[in-house]
């Protein structure tokens, strides 16, 4: 009797939190708000612009309401289950006490199965209907995405009366066959038939899928030979964490490239000749400079390092002499000087395949061709629309991937293997606003974990006419037409590297 | 008690089960056991924990998804530096999500649900004394725990744990510049990896040749449960895939430490300019990786679907409907999953027609699934359906299986797979079918057997509401995301803000995070349960679930060697429920019934094995050996 | 009441042999990984014109010459157990050992022959892949003659004990499947080095 008393007093006090919790919400919350929350949530998201976002446009009133909804909403719910495990064991205790049960579990269970599967079916629906409208579905830019929405098309609908039939079964029989002690089971442990006739309706189901999947890869991995004909090609070049656009310059022939030209004004790293004379002699300096600092290490770098840490105690700016500390560290350990060492034989292996290029004369020759001094280097993606495309990818230093989920295109960017992926768009950005709404763009996107600002690769993707193309191209960069004037050579870095770093900063902050 | 209604032969066993005196200390009993049921309960424990760390990785993680302008202060006194503001770093992001992978494929997945129930019940089910060698058995717990401690310390090093996917696909894994968690935290994810290794090869080959070779009489191939079945083809997959990630393991941690170019080739690094690697190739170790990888996705799900056969047999009172079926796609699954590694890598600038190829032989493994698909279903149908909690967990993984195992007829098509290769549309499709049906098998199991394992019942409602709550929020988390993946949505991304398309998708977002936060809650409910059950739970009889096979033939109470006289014989297959011929709808294996015929292979008589000849000291006859060799002396 | 005659149980073949076959098929696998991407990154470099050729150093040759006698020897002190000609095991599992550990030093020299080539396990020579393979391939299968050697040892300790004979050959034939099986995956290595390269 005892524990009864003090489960009850415990379900008592659990409704009286939950009750306090309530009103206290429903205070700060105006509830009748929350149908502009979902309103507003449901238009595409004009916040954001283009390279950066405005944390203080995140803020919005109806944004910190929804968030105080849900956890209202999660608090409740673990309250409610509290309090349904409560009442469940109170139950349990009374059927102690008097013996007989006052809740049959088979028979709950059995009709919340039913419960499920009719509300399961409804919400199965309901995201059909409602978030089926958003997904890229007889919507393609492309040419081969026809094809490709037709096989999606077949797919789920073969699978959707699959997963109706069968889902049903699985909870019909669930329901109807609970247990009842006077019943027995049906003995039935085989029938040949009906196997063969299961093995057999999916086995031919799926060949259909296959040929008709044969097909459409098909003709999307082998465009070029589908549609011959003139072909634009043009270099996408993936990096850490951007992308970049190099077209053919009048000559129609993008030059070569290799990572090992790469420099701060070459940063595809064309096969420029006077650029790779910089590139080498830029490299011999940064091998002399290392020298010297090898030399100075344990002198002159170590004095500088703790002049600089005295100073910075001076200030007391702890966050700089620590870091200031782990450099002298490095230096005393002798990992600076690894580091150094490592840097120099890097440089120098670099210079010696180079040279190794330079030196040979056919190597020289294919390799700083005249075809790379007018290629055009651009920092978005304009094609023509109706015209046969073709991307070559290129990565600078890891695995990427080029996605453009518009085009239903998508190639893995892997770097010392060039891949590449032709389609044809048939849809030009101003049509594509009409249809997507008028702050719509092509994007390309990075699918493939590359790092910090993976989730911010991207770059513009543009269709228009040929003409509009053409107009376009003349107004992007060819940087090594002319010579350009010996600059100073600005520290490689990651513009949007540092762009993630002050957005989160500003996020912080607040 | 609810169980009442079930029991109806309640065994006179009372609190003292685990009272008896053993010669056994505490270490050799609870510690350094060789006893396969205390390892399988180690494996489950780690298991558990494991689990809740995974679980909880991700419900951190799924916050920044969903309010990625909030900060969370709570964050900053947990995570410290790597949420400053309360505001999760990316790259920690990347860390958790990775580590979330890492933990839940191989460390709850695949050592807690096969290595606990291939531990408890091979030896049970077959009638075995004990593994075939329990002394590796219990070193492969060890190093299995020990592994999971490399893997946990990598939260404590500076630059973080490992942070490049779950897949640790090079070059991203292999520069320690390239991004934080490619340095000490790879380090420590690789060798965690090796451990692992190490551990599923010696428990593997023990649950191979205990199969084979230590069942009891009358128990034939085609006598044993499907558990075991699903079990031992699991441990022949992990013994032919396991080296081949070892050997794509030590490349990487070649390239990373000792500067080799096995995966790395033409690298301009920012900040470091262009390294020196050249000739190798990083789509060599996605080949290798994904050819461990594939069958590791059935290593995971055939226990699963083991555990879920001997279930829903057991508990809808009916023979599991075409027992033989079940074994031959099981068989079929097991051969074809070592080659479709490929259908991983499509858009990888792969061979276009290799890509056909693993896309024929991709979408070929539907139809061993759907046979068992339809089996299950059969079983149901007119069965006399009891709703243990682990019948709930068995339906609730048909159901899952049922829902994921659809997306991956998309997803096996080259074509299709073009857009939506690593899309929500993957992550949707791997978490139902592998991911969550495979944690409601080791629920099922775990409720299934835990009379067995502790000799105490688990709380019957506190299971059914931990089964409806993780079900329900199970959908609601990854249904939605199979429309996210469709609308274009990419996957691994830290915020979806600064892409302005997909903020249509925020309250998705956020609509999945509560769920998941409802889903993280409900298994609080199963700790309690099971936790507290373990010390307080009403005392079990023989055979709670009055099931057929032989692990309910020993009693109560853990002795080593299981059975105390000798081990039952086995007369008949492990599924003969509600026979007509009998008034009680279960036919036990180790029953005799009337005229059945015996099966019989009888034990091999242990030799006497000492030498006939006279005894000589040992460093004698090493000498004089070598005399005997040159025919200088004579024997 | 708890205590059970542990040893008193099914048993339908020898456990402990069929382990080490199945240890077999899971290490073959291992190498069957590497000769694989061996072969991938062959077929890709040629290719791309950035794979190294060599000549193998003469002493993994000299290695093969070994690993075979040694094999003959530990099938000798086999069938010696076999026929329970007790008094011979010892010497010839010494004299297999010995060859393990030539075999050993002979695969060092190797190394350093390949050194001397200027070929190094770590190098930054456009296709010097194949070396590095060379390293790892014949390094993992160091690795298992090291095992193989404490087998070995186990082995010598056994026979001197007079463990060894016709009615217990269960460890002896163990150590015997296990160096055939070393000696076997040697010359499949050296052979395939040699012809794919």
């Amino acid at each position: 009797m005892n524990t009864i008393f003090k489960k009850t007093l415990k379900f008592a006090l659990a409704l009286v939190v939950i009750f306090t919790a309530a009103t206290l919400l429903t205070d700060s919350v105006d509830i009748s708000d929350v149908s502009t929350v979902h309103l507003k949530a449901e238009k595409p998201w004009v916040g954001a612009d283009e390279y950066a976002y405005d944390p203080g446009q995140a803020d919005t009133p109806e944004k910190a309401l929804a968030s105080k909804i849900n956890w209202t909403i999660l608090i409740f719910v673990i309250l409610m289950i509290l309090v349904l495990a409560n009442a469940l064991d109170i139950s349990k205790y009374t059927a102690k006490i008097t013996g007989r049960e006052t809740v049959n579990q088979n028979n709950v269970n059995k009709w919340v199965f039913l419960l499920f599967l009719i509300l399961g079916f409804a919400g199965v629906i309901w995201e059909y209907i409602n978030h089926g409208k958003l997904i890229l579905l007889n919507d393609s830019s492309s040419e081969h995405g026809v094809a490709y929405d037709s096989m999606f098309s077949i797919t789920l609908i073969l699978t959707s009366i699959v997963f109706f039939i069968t889902q049903f079964l699985l909870f019909i029989f669930s329901f109807l066959y609970s247990y009842d002690k006077n019943r027995k089971a049906l003995y039935y442990a085989h029938n040949n038939r009906l196997e063969i006739i299961w093995t057999f309706i999916p086995a031919v189901v799926l060949t259909i899928l296959v040929l008709r999947g044969h097909q459409t890869w098909k003709s999307v991995v082998y465009a070029e030979e589908y549609h011959k004909g003139k072909i634009n090609t043009i270099e996408v070049f993936a990096y850490q964490f951007g992308w970049k656009a190099r077209y053919a310059g009048q000559d129609g022939m993008l030059g070569v490239a290799d990572y090992k030209f790469i420099s701060g004004t070459n940063e595809l790293g064309l096969a420029v000749k006077s650029e790779v004379d910089a590139l080498l002699i830029e490299l011999k300096e940064q091998i002399a400079d290392d020298q010297k600092t090898i030399k100075n290490l344990n002198t002159t770098v170590l004095d500088g390092l703790m002049a600089d840490y005295a100073a910075a105690d001076g200030v007391k700016d702890y966050k700089s002499m620590e870091s200031i500390q782990k450099e002298i560290d490095a230096v005393k350990n002798g990992d600076r000087l690894d580091e150094l060492e490592e840097s120099i034989e890097r440089k120098q292996k670099q210079i010696e395949r180079i040279l190794a290029i330079q030196n040979d004369k056919k190597l020289f020759v294919s390799t700083f061709t005249p075809a790379s001094m007018d290629d055009i280097i651009a920092q978005e993606i304009h094609i023509a629309k109706d015209s046969l495309v073709t991307f070559n990818f290129r990565s600078k230093d890891i695995i990427h991937s080029a996605w453009l989920p518009h085009f239903r295109a998508q190639m893995n960017v892997v770097p010392g293997m060039p891949t590449k992926f032709t389609f044809r768009p048939t849809k030009t950005t101003a049509e594509a606003k009409k249809e997507f709404g008028p702050e719509f763009e092509y994007y390309l996107y990075c699918n493939k974990i590359c790092g910090v600002s993976h989730f911010n690769m991207k770059i513009k993707v543009v269709v228009e006419s040929q003409a509009e193309v053409d107009a376009w191209l003349k107004t992007q960069q060819t940087p090594f037409t002319k010579k350009p004037e010996a600059a100073p050579i600005p520290a490689i870095m990651s513009d949007s590297t540092q762009m993630t770093n002050d957005t989160l900063k500003r996020v912080a902050l607040r | 008690m609810s169980t009442a209604t079930i029991d109806s032969h309640a065994v006179g066993h009372h609190g003292d089960a685990h009272g008896h005196h053993h010669k056994e200390t505490f270490i050799t009993k609870y510690i350094f056991s060789t006893d396969h049921k205390m390892i399988s309960k180690q494996y489950l424990i780690t298991g558990i924990i494991m689990g809740c760390l995974g679980m909880g990785m991700s419900l951190l993680f799924r916050l920044q998804l969903a309010w990625p302008d909030e900060t969370f202060p709570f964050l900053e006194s947990l995570l410290g530096k790597w949420a400053k503001g309360g505001k999760l770093d990316p790259n920690y992001y990347m860390a958790l999500v990775t580590i979330h992978g890492t933990i839940m494929v191989f460390y709850v997945l695949t050592a807690g649900l096969s290595g606990t129930f291939s531990n408890l019940l091979i030896p049970l089910q077959c009638g075995a004394r004990d593994m075939a060698s329990p002394f590796m058995n219990m070193l492969s717990y060890w190093f299995f725990f020990l592994s999971s401690v490399v893997l946990m310390s990598s939260f404590f090093v500076e630059t973080g744990p490992a942070s490049s996917g779950w897949t640790v696909y090079p070059p991203l894994s292999a520069l320690s510049k390239a991004m934080p968690g490619s340095g000490v935290g790879t380090t420590l994810w690789l060798m965690a990896i090796v451990l692992f290794i190490v551990s599923a090869l010696l428990g593997g080959i023990n649950y191979i040749t205990t199969v084979l070779n230590m069942r009891t009489k009358g128990m034939s191939m085609n006598r044993l449960p499907l558990t075991i079945w699903a079990f031992f083809l699991t441990a022949v997959l992990g013994l032919l895939s396991f080296p081949v990630l070892l050997g794509a393991g030590l490349l990487l941690i070649f390239d990373r430490s000792f500067g080799t170019s096995f995966y790395l080739s033409d690298i301009h690094l920012n900040g470091v300019g262009a390294l020196t690697n050249s000739g190798g190739s990083p789509v060599l170790y996605q080949h290798l990786f994904w050819f461990l990888g594939h069958p590791e996705v059935y290593i995971i799900l055939m226990p699963a679907l083991g555990i879920s056969s001997e279930v829903i047999s057991t508990n809808a009172r009916k023979p599991i409907f075409g027992y033989t079926a079940m074994i031959i796609s099981l068989l079929g699954i097991s051969f074809l999953s070592f080659i479709v590694w490929g259908h991983h890598m499509f858009i990888t600038g792969m061979n276009p027609f290799l890509g056909t190829m693993f896309m024929y032989v991709t979408l070929i493994i539907a139809v061993p699934s759907a046979v068992k698909t339809f089996n299950y279903l059969a079983t149901l149908w007119k069965g006399n359906i009891r709703f243990t909690p682990a019948m709930l967990f068995a339906i609730g993984l048909v159901s899952l299986f049922i829902s994921g195992g659809l997306t991956g007829i998309y997803l096996g098509n080259a074509a299709l797979d073009i857009q939506l290769h690593d899309s929500y549309f993957v992550v949707a499709h791997f978490h139902l079918v592998m991911g969550s049906a495979s944690i409601f098998g080791m629920f099922a199991g775990i409720y299934h057997w835990f009379p067995k394992m502790y000799g105490r019942m688990m709380n019957k409602t506190l299971g059914s509401l931990h089964f409806w709550l993780t079900f329900i929020s199970a959908y609601l988390v990854f249904f939605p995301m199979h429309f996210m993946g469709l609308a274009g949505v990419p996957r691994r991304y830290y915020q979806f803000s600064l892409i302005p398309e997909f903020g249509i998708w925020m309250d998705v977002n956020v609509l999945i995070t509560v769920a998941a936060w409802l889903g993280g809650v409900a298994q609080l409910l199963f700790i309690y349960n099971f936790f507290y059950s373990i010390f307080k739970g009403p005392v079990a009889s023989t055979n709670p679930w009055e099931s057929n096979t032989l692990e309910w033939s020993t009693g109560l109470k853990h002795i080593h060697g299981n059975w105390e006289g000798d081990i039952p014989t086995v007369y008949r297959g492990p599924h003969e429920y509600s026979r007509p011929d009998r008034e009680l709808d279960y036919f036990p294996q180790y029953e005799k019934g009337n005229g059945e015929p015996e099966h019989y292979h009888g034990p091999v008589t242990v030799a006497d094995t000492s030498y006939d000849g006279k005894k000589e000291k040992a460093s004698t006859v090493f000498f004089s050996s070598f005399a005997h060799l040159f025919a200088l002396k004579r024997a | 009441m708890t205590q059970v005659n542990m040893s008193k149980r099914n048993s339908l073949f020898n456990e402990k042999t069929f382990m080490v076959w199945l240890f077999i098929i899971a290490s073959s696998m291992l190498f069957i990984a590497f000769s694989s991407a061996y072969w991938v990154h062959m077929s890709d470099g040629i290719k791309n014109n950035a794979w190294q050729q060599f000549d193998l150093p003469i002493q993994f040759w000299i290695s093969t010459a070994i690993v075979v006698v040694s094999s003959l020897f530990m099938q000798m002190a086999y069938n010696s157990a076999k026929s329970d000609d007790v008094y011979k095991v010892p010497s010839l599992l010494t004299l297999t050992l010995l060859l393990g550990i030539a075999f050993c030093i002979s695969q060092i020299m190797a190394y350093k022959a390949l050194i001397n080539m200027g070929l190094f396990f770590s190098n930054s020579t456009a296709g010097g892949i194949s070396a590095s393979f060379v390293y790892v391939i014949s390094g993992v299968h160091l690795l298992h003659i090291l095992g193989g050697l404490t087998l070995l040892i186990v082995a010598i300790v056994k026979a001197s004990r007079l463990e060894v004979h016709k009615k217990n050959l269960v460890f002896i034939n163990i150590c015997k499947t296990y160096w055939h099986f070393l000696g076997i995956v040697w010359i499949f290595l050296i052979l395939f080095l040699y012809f794919a390269r």
